[in-house]
């Protein structure tokens, strides 16, 4: 099931208008699934996938605050939103260069759908997982324009500008990307994903800064669990749950 | 090249349809931060927490938090009227031991500083040359008081308790008034 279709952001914009924050929630709730999605099938990690859509949120927020915003009249959330992704994993990519090759990408589990019958459920989870390992073997580009077009179902004229090239380019990029993957599923040939010029990257730390005092986190789902170091001469220990309030922001 | 429609059928398409995942719940928590008011000894304040812990405490009069909050760590906030249980309790009592609090963005120094201000308990005063022993910086005194100045969690880390040498009160965030009346709720007397 592709996660998205046509584009139609104008509530989006008017709540965005009416309060930033807000706003910006029901943005995140309309778009978190495109942008995870993405980052999870250009990474082939989910932690990296976490990583990329909170950092890509953040990004996008900052940028709304800035001194020099997107103009909200004639913003395109989500083309905005996969560019401000797929930027930031291909610098992320570029950074990991010079560094040594990463793990198979098999090592990355696919994480099974519960809601369905049981062989069915371990039938595809077995599918993705072979599909997963051979997207992981294109290159960038490819990679990025199927993701876009076959998994989140976008129009051509928005992979265009969401990879900033021509709509032929584009068509082309998905065109070649397609028939790597069939020929892969014909042969039953998949190659390493370290074979590829970029292969997906190994789990890399939370881009967040560390907090300067909290010691130990949990998350707030959970627990907090505080180990507070005073001085050098006392400590007090203590722990604490507060309740998650993460549902509250829900928007839809 | 042979040229494949994109949009006919076939396994390969059916299969990348499939691929699409959701995030987990708790990642809107790495992205927008929570804001509560509640009752404290100096008035309602406004109090916002990230999935880090306690950020930001600012008098509710002042309607200033969120402004200040996003010029500090650049996240959405949004109002919660559930906040953590501990909240409560640590702003009536001004003891914050039971919380964690994300300090983002401030020196080691000023972590330090508040550190230190934090093990002062309830019904003590310290003089600010007091902070700066305690964090190896004797020569320090008067950054420690800048850094008690610019104290993000006011009240939960209670540099309202550092006072001068003299015993007198010295500075406050919210006003050296409020300091006094904070520090006589305490059962301290100190001279303006």
């Amino acid at each position: 099931m592709a996660v998205s279709g046509p584009d139609d952001p104008s509530h989006l914009i008017t709540a965005l208008g009416d309060d930033l924050d807000h706003g910006f929630t029901a943005l995140y709730d309309a778009y978190r699934t495109p942008v995870f999605t993405t980052a999870l099938r250009a990474t082939g990690s989910w932690t990296d996938a976490e990583d990329f859509t909170a950092e890509t949120f953040l990004r996008a927020y900052r940028s709304l605050i800035s001194d020099n915003p997107p103009p909200l009249d004639t913003l395109r959330p989500r083309a905005w939103l996969l560019t401000i992704l797929l930027n930031t994993v291909r610098n992320d990519r570029r950074t990991k260069a010079r560094k040594p090759p990463p793990t198979d990408i098999d090592n990355t589990p696919e994480r099974p759908d519960t809601t369905q019958d049981p062989a069915r459920a371990a039938e595809l989870h077995e599918t993705n997982r072979d599909l997963a390992t051979r997207l992981a073997t294109l290159t960038a580009k490819q990679r990025d324009a199927v993701i876009l077009r076959h998994v989140l179902d976008l129009p051509i004229e928005e992979i265009a500008v969401i990879l900033d090239c021509a709509e032929g380019t584009a068509k082309s990029h998905i065109s070649r990307g397609l028939t790597a993957l069939r020929k892969q599923a014909t042969t039953g040939d998949t190659p390493p994903a370290t074979a590829t010029p970029d292969p997906a990257p190994t789990p890399r730390t939370p881009p967040q800064p560390k907090p300067a005092v909290t010691d130990t986190y949990t998350h707030p789902t959970a627990a907090f669990t505080t180990a507070v170091t005073s001085t050098p001469t006392t400590s007090t220990t203590s722990t604490h749950t507060i309740s998650s309030p993460a549902s509250e922001v829900r928007h839809a | 090249m042979p040229d494949t429609d994109p949009l006919t059928p076939d396994p390969t398409i059916t299969a990348l349809a499939s691929l699409s995942a959701s995030p987990p719940a708790g990642l809107i928590d790495r992205i927008a931060a929570r804001w509560t008011r509640q009752p404290s000894p100096i008035g309602d304040v406004d109090v916002a927490y990230t999935d880090r812990g306690i950020a930001y405490l600012r008098p509710s009069e002042l309607g200033t938090l969120a402004e200040e909050f996003r010029a500090r760590f650049g996240r959405p906030l949004i109002r919660t009227e559930h906040p953590p249980a501990a909240l409560t309790t640590a702003l009536a009592s001004c003891d914050g031991t039971k919380l964690t609090f994300d300090l983002t963005g401030l020196t080691p120094f000023a972590v330090s500083v508040l550190r230190a201000a934090q093990t002062i308990p309830r019904g003590q005063i310290h003089p600010y040359g007091w902070i700066a022993e305690r964090i190896d910086n004797p020569r320090a005194v008067r950054a420690v008081g800048t850094a008690l100045g610019h104290n993000p969690v006011p009240l939960l880390i209670p540099c309202h308790r550092v006072v001068k040498a003299d015993c007198s009160s010295g500075q406050y965030i919210f006003g050296t008034d409020t300091k006094i009346a904070l520090l006589r709720h305490e059962g301290v007397t100190v001279v303006s």
